[in-house]
């Protein structure tokens, strides 16, 4: 299982080393190589969140370890969707995803990574449907991150045709996160209810889910009533996905509370 | 008419949600429910009184943030008649702002009409009433008994004893060890390395020294204690090794080997009571619950919350009855119907 995961890695890896390459010796293939062995590593990912699985017993999504490596596959699942789905004008964006997945994984081997039996409150369905529709938004979240970030970074001039396919990328990516984030939400609601009896409690965790939520939906309302497009929508998904991650990781080590143990 | 485009218009929901977005913040970094005196250490005399006053310690049922929900549900009324002209044009948007108002609504219904409460629970016993949260008894329509309650583990509790020698290698002062066995209270424990083998003679899980010597105070395990013996050993002295404490006390056979005991809790698979519901006497129905599965009864959803590793007769069950649960749910159906429906329209 573990093999799975460091071919992942290497793969990523290989990723950003095909663009180098490629740019280095002026070829033509620079973004097809990359593309497959983002899609390779992919697979590795799903090799390995499925072996998990089977080992377990049960979705491994349990612990901090187990959603970030889940939250990186829905990531690079999410790019190669858009991917499929937008012809070609996003391929330059390939290399840049396998970036923030190797940092990520390298993020994640810190953690533990045990499998370890389920607590009482996490012995549920909803488990797998809550925790893989907010990592899965996360993810979604992340890739409007990127390329905001990348969009930020273009010229105006010289590269048009990038911000054009770039902008339409940040936005729909902050649509389809947005959506999950509202499910997952909507989900965490249902399961607490019929786990203690109480769909919201203002525990940390869904405070901060509920900034970042409205945040999402003022950014949304600002981009279709106030015209707020290209460069200052960016600007709001950069800061937008700070308050993604402290909600994800920042409430686990400042506060405690009913999401103690994610 | 200009009343409702003023209440419907984007500035006002600017002006709100940045408004929501300071009392979630400031409810999301100040630690709410706490005692007076704990926001006073934290802010000191005068910054945890004005924490008081401006009920910052409990922002989410302070006055000031329902006055700022109640605007929140006037701009999306006010936004969904304006909208109701345009529903065949935007039905996304539509009903993206009913199902939030709907879950407005199911707020407000919870704040007047929501029961909830714990009921604790000693096994055999019959209840009619239980505790809410302002520590009122309030009834319920029918009885509850706890028939019985049981922890389950992934696995169950296990003793270990290390066996440590002094490093005979000069210059190193620490302990090597030899040896590692898991040890059953009442059975010899038989080491295969130079240690001695040891009878384990009784385990006490929260030890203490009472009037006839050593006791244990409950089943609870905070100061979890095992009497040993050296076997063999012409002292035959019972000797105490302590989880908690692993360097005091301790025992020693002949030959300078240490014994240290470690204690490893269980980890709990689940906890569930079995409760019978009683009306005019007699018994209309048995549950097994437990974390994640209530049972219901009258309206009324029985939780099971939490138990005290002190005592195993006892249950602590959280009771609930929320009106509000139907038009939340209904809000979030169509928030998602509505949100799918705007952003479906966009994605192509």
């Amino acid at each position: 299982m573990e093999i799975s995961l460091k071919a992942s890695f290497v793969l990523y890896g290989a990723a950003m080393a095909a663009t180098l390459l490629g740019f280095l010796f002026n070829k033509a293939w620079k973004f097809r190589y990359s593309i497959l062995a983002l899609f390779a590593a992919w697979l590795c990912g799903t090799y390995h969140i499925a072996a998990r699985w089977y080992l377990a017993g049960r979705a491994p999504l349990s612990n901090q370890y187990e959603s970030l490596i889940f939250l990186i596959w829905a990531f690079v699942g999410a790019y190669l969707l858009f991917r499929h789905f937008s012809g070609r004008e996003l391929d330059w964006l390939a290399p840049w995803t396998a970036v923030v997945a190797v940092l990520s994984m390298g993020g994640a081997s810190f953690l533990p990574s045990d499998i370890s039996p389920l607590v009482p409150a996490l012995q549920s369905n909803w488990l797998l449907i809550h925790v893989s529709t907010v990592m899965t938004g996360y993810g979604a979240l992340l890739l409007s991150f990127l390329g905001a970030a990348v969009f930020s970074f273009l010229g105006r001039e010289e590269h048009a045709d990038k911000r054009k396919g770039l902008e339409s990328l940040v936005y729909r990516s902050c649509l389809v996160g947005f959506w999950l984030l509202t499910l997952g939400i909507i989900t965490g609601a249902v399961w607490a209810n019929s786990a203690w009896g109480s769909y919201w409690s203002w525990d940390p965790k869904e405070t901060w889910s509920l900034i970042t939520w409205l945040y999402y939906a003022v950014a949304i309302h600002l981009r279709r009533t106030r015209g707020w497009k290209e460069k200052k929508f960016a600007g709001l998904m950069l800061w937008g996905f700070i308050l993604v991650m402290f909600t994800y990781f920042g409430v686990n080590y400042l506060m405690s509370g009913l999401h103690s143990y994610g | 008419m200009k009343l409702i485009n003023n209440l419907a218009s984007v500035r006002f929901f600017f002006i709100l949600s940045a408004l929501m977005l300071g009392a979630f913040l400031l409810g999301g970094v100040i630690p709410q429910g706490e005692a007076a005196e704990n926001y006073k250490e934290m802010f000191g005399r005068i910054g945890g009184a004005w924490v008081i006053n401006l009920r910052l310690n409990n922002v989410f049922s302070s006055r000031w943030f329902l006055l700022i929900l109640a605007g929140g549900f006037l701009n999306m009324l006010a936004c969904t008649v304006k909208q109701w002209k345009v529903l065949k044009l935007r039905p996304g948007v539509f009903l993206s702002h009913l199902g939030v108002m709907l879950m407005f609504v199911g707020g407000a219904v919870h704040g007047v009409f929501a029961v909830k409460g714990v009921l604790a629970m000693e096994a055999g016993q019959v209840y009619g009433e239980f505790s809410g949260y302002d520590g009122a008894p309030a009834p319920l329509p029918f009885q509850v008994q706890l028939k019985d309650f049981k922890v389950h583990y992934w696995d169950q509790e296990k003793h270990i004893v290390h066996a440590l020698k002094k490093c005979d290698e000069p210059g190193h002062s620490g302990e090597d060890l030899l040896e590692s066995v898991e040890v059953v209270p009442g059975k010899d424990a038989h080491f295969a390395s130079a240690a001695a083998d040891l009878a384990i003679v009784k385990f006490y899980p929260n030890f203490s020294i009472g009037n006839s010597g050593p006791m244990t105070v409950d089943e609870s395990r905070q100061n979890p204690a095992l009497e040993i013996k050296v076997v063999g050993a012409k002292a035959a002295k019972p000797s105490y090794l302590f989880a908690n404490h692993q360097d005091f006390h301790g025992a020693q056979d002949n030959s300078g080997i240490r014994y240290v005991y470690e204690y490893n809790p269980g980890r709990i698979k689940q906890f569930e009571s079995r409760l019978a519901f009683i009306e005019d006497g007699a018994e209309k129905f048995e549950k097994l619950i437990n974390v994640n599965s209530p049972a219901k009864y009258k309206g009324y959803r029985l939780y099971q919350s939490g138990y005290d590793p002190k005592n195993p007769n006892f249950s602590s069950i959280q009771v609930s009855k929320d009106p509000s649960v139907a038009f939340i749910y209904a809000g979030f159906a169509v928030l998602m119907t509505g949100l799918t429906m705007a952003f479906w329209k966009e994605m192509k």
